[in-house]
């Protein structure tokens, strides 16, 4: 019986140690470990609303010509068309652009041919947009003003009357 | 096992699939798009269109000092009476209707010193005045009638006929 123990003891004791040897030292013997650091930034995203309308105010068409908002909301006239200031407003669009920190990023405006004011049967193109920044912006702390003009090309003897229309704006990171 | 590779299947095909969204669209993912109003207003051009011509009818030889006026009366919009001239006589006011598609105010240039003649040696000059008190032109509505009386000086040859000449006015928007 004490032989029987003493078996179970020495095997028991082996086996811990098989399992040790098994367990605990393969690495120290055939395996190397190192240490890599694993990131990962989650970037704001972009984000654009309207500020302002493109306004090109009140004008007399006459025997046509254009109308054109700059960035900086100047209104200028070509051709036979004469401004009208009276109860007239104009301006550029104005958009509020965010992101992340110092980003850059692209602008998109419509093309030409894409943009139509309309008034009734009547309608007025505008195209030639124009925007402050140009092509591609930078934010600042996150966020940027992005102003839009265009050129409105009026139709002799254009009809009176109140002309709207829509159009977007595009921004994406470079 | 046969499920066990289904289920790999499914996982690869869901995976390309998101990495072909990813990559077919990435400017829906990434970028931002706003949309704006652009407006216009054309406003119809104001008109003039003469209503009645001026008259002074008959004058006076004797009383030809350095001014006639016709249409004394300022209050009076349409017919002036003439403070010299043959009695009975009929004298007019020229009146001139203006409109406009909208309630702008507007001004007038009235001529000054035009040289009216009986065709042949003998020759005037005529000035003009405001006939009624509008005074700042102020469109109410679409339609306004305006008139306008003449002052007639002697000229250097004063002598009988009947003496006719053409007045411009302009009128426009402020």
């Amino acid at each position: 019986m004490e032989n029987i123990r003493l078996r179970f003891k020495a095997v028991t004791l082996f086996a811990i140690a098989g399992l040790v040897a098994i367990l605990g030292s393969p690495s120290d013997s055939r395996a190397a470990t190192t240490s890599a650091s694993a990131t990962a930034t989650v970037v704001t995203p972009m984000a654009i609303s309207k500020n302002a309308d493109l306004l090109f105010g009140k004008f007399v068409a006459n025997t046509g010509g254009t109308v054109a908002i700059a960035t900086a909301g100047t209104r200028t006239a070509s051709g036979a068309v004469a401004l009208f200031s009276q109860g007239s407003t104009s301006n550029a669009a104005s958009f509020a652009v965010t992101g992340e920190g110092a980003y850059t990023y692209a602008i998109t405006l419509p093309a030409n041919g894409t943009v139509t004011l309309a008034s009734g049967g009547n309608n007025m193109a505008v195209n030639s947009f124009i925007s402050n920044p140009s092509g591609t912006g930078t934010l600042t702390a996150g966020a940027q003003t992005l102003l839009v003009g265009g050129t409105l090309t009026v139709s002799s003897a254009q009809a009176p009357g109140d002309y709207s229309g829509i159009f977007s704006v595009t921004v994406d990171y470079n | 096992m046969k499920i066990f590779i289904s289920e790999i299947f499914l996982l690869a095909l869901s995976t390309i699939a998101g990495c072909v969204a990813l990559l077919a669209s990435p400017s829906e993912c990434l970028a931002a798009k706003a949309s704006v109003n652009a407006s216009a207003t054309v406003v119809a051009p104001v008109t003039i269109s003469t209503a009645t011509e001026m008259f002074f009818e008959k004058l006076s030889k004797n009383s030809f000092g350095s001014v006639l006026i016709l249409g004394s009366s300022y209050q009076d919009p349409v017919r002036g009476t003439a403070s010299q001239s043959s009695p009975g006589a009929a004298q007019d006011a020229a009146t001139f209707a203006i409109s406009s598609g909208a309630n702008p105010t507007y001004s007038v240039t009235f001529p000054q010193n035009v040289a009216i003649s009986d065709g042949s040696s003998n020759d005037a000059t005529l000035n003009t005045i405001a006939g009624n008190s509008y005074g700042a032109y102020i469109l109410s509505g679409t339609h306004q009638i305006i008139s306008v009386v003449g002052q007639f000086k002697e000229g250097t040859r004063q002598g009988d006929g009947n003496y006719k000449g053409k007045l411009n006015f302009t009128v426009y928007y402020n």
